[in-house]
């Protein structure tokens, strides 16, 4: 028994050697003050980290919110925007009206055929529109009356559908009859305008010369009636 | 400064007792950290992971003298040890069942210095050197120790007694070694 405990401290004696910081007298186990500066960076420092993560984490879900809520309200936009957009457009074009002899035929609401309404095809209409303002200041232009036109159906081609919008400026004009723009049309010979015994109106825009002449100001005037072909 | 009131000043976060806890207790626990990992700067790494942890989790311990303080924090930086083992891929245990129950050169042991044994411990390669030190140093059981490092009961035993082996062998050679210095 006193041998066994005897065993026992020799035992623990050369363990707890092991353990005892002074057996190692001389040695230098552990640089302490630069191991403590290491750790106390890492115990009072790393709030920072934290912080920043949790900024970047907050600024990416904000991120994603943004760049969902633009990516679905465009998917609702378009329509609004080209509706705008044709509004536009027709506005610009109406208030062209100074351009003799621009001619807007109305179709009868039976046929209830309209323009289309692509982007490139109004570029074109204001461009047309333009042009034929600059030929047309050149001519000497009649008096209305004897100007009016049969009226002639007037079959646009990949006419389908029109917008909210170009029914309402139709119905600016005319509320019961649709208007065909001037630039979808070609000349009165191409279209065969002015069949007889049809009964569509035509709708002439143009100014009037002695307006545009005295006041310097560019003068409307519409009229319908129902005329004879002018072939 | 007592150690309840370092601890229980470290609990609220102060750096100054913090600091007096890690002059008290580093170098010790740097001891441990050597036994079972050869790498100075991989048992400092341990070391400071321990000490982290250890600061962190104060407040889930109550304190009952400095001998479970010491208990808790060997656990602790055992725990850390064997973490950076597993890091670094090192530690691998090839299954043996035959196992030897071989004495340790106890009297042998008594005569080295403190240096001494920790050089023929460190010596020992990584597999051996774990269960020694798990079962001889920290008396654990070879259950214990398989489940701790996932192994087999008996491969445990079996690595024990290869490390005695080892053990009493470089104790051999380290003595022939001295006789022949003395001779000289």
């Amino acid at each position: 028994m006193q041998q066994h405990m005897q065993n026992n401290d020799q035992n623990n004696g050369w363990k707890s050697r092991l353990e005892d910081v002074n057996a190692f007298d001389g040695e230098e186990i552990i640089n302490g003050h630069a191991a403590w500066d290491a750790l106390y960076n890492r115990l009072h420092k790393p709030r920072r980290k934290k912080a920043t993560w949790y900024w970047m984490a907050a600024a990416s879900i904000i991120a994603v919110v943004i760049s969902v809520f633009l990516l679905q309200s465009p998917m609702n936009q378009p329509e609004i925007i080209s509706t705008q957009a044709t509004t536009e457009q027709r506005a610009t074009v109406n208030d062209i009206k100074p351009a003799p002899q621009i001619e807007i035929v109305a179709i009868s609401p039976q046929n209830n055929i309209a323009a289309p309404v692509s982007p490139a095809k109004k570029q074109v209409k204001i461009k047309v529109i333009e042009q034929r303002k600059k030929e047309l200041t050149a001519m000497v232009l009649e008096p209305v009356e004897e100007i009016a036109k049969e009226i002639v159906p007037v079959v646009v081609p990949g006419d389908e559908k029109v917008p909210a919008n170009e029914q309402l400026t139709t119905v600016q004009v005319k509320p019961s009859l649709k208007v065909v723009h001037v630039n979808e049309l070609g000349t009165d010979q191409q279209n065969n305008i002015g069949r007889p015994g049809s009964d569509y109106s035509v709708l002439r825009i143009g100014t009037n010369n002695k307006t545009t002449q005295s006041a310097g100001k560019i003068g409307i005037q519409i009229s319908t009636a129902k005329t004879s072909p002018v072939n | 400064m007592d150690t309840a009131q370092m601890l229980k000043e470290a609990r609220q976060g102060s750096a100054a007792a913090q600091k007096c806890l890690w002059d008290s207790w580093c170098k010790k626990m740097m001891l441990v950290c050597l036994r079972y990992l050869k790498n100075e700067q991989d048992a400092e790494e341990a070391l400071l992971d321990g000490f982290y942890k250890f600061f962190k989790n104060l407040q889930g311990f109550t304190y009952h003298g400095d001998a479970a303080l010491h208990g808790w924090l060997k656990k602790i930086m055992v725990n850390e040890c064997l973490m950076q083992l597993r890091k670094k891929n090192v530690f691998s245990i090839v299954t043996e069942s035959a196992a030897e129950d071989i004495p340790l050169p106890e009297e042998a042991l008594n005569n080295l210095s403190a240096k001494e044994i920790m050089a023929l411990i460190v010596q020992l390669p990584v597999g051996y050197r774990t269960v020694f030190n798990l079962h001889v140093m920290e008396g654990m059981e070879h259950k214990e120790i398989a489940a701790l490092l996932g192994i087999a009961e008996g491969t445990s035993k079996s690595q024990l007694s290869k490390a005695k082996i080892l053990l009493q062998k470089n104790l051999s050679n380290y003595a022939t070694a001295y006789a022949k210095q003395r001779s000289k």
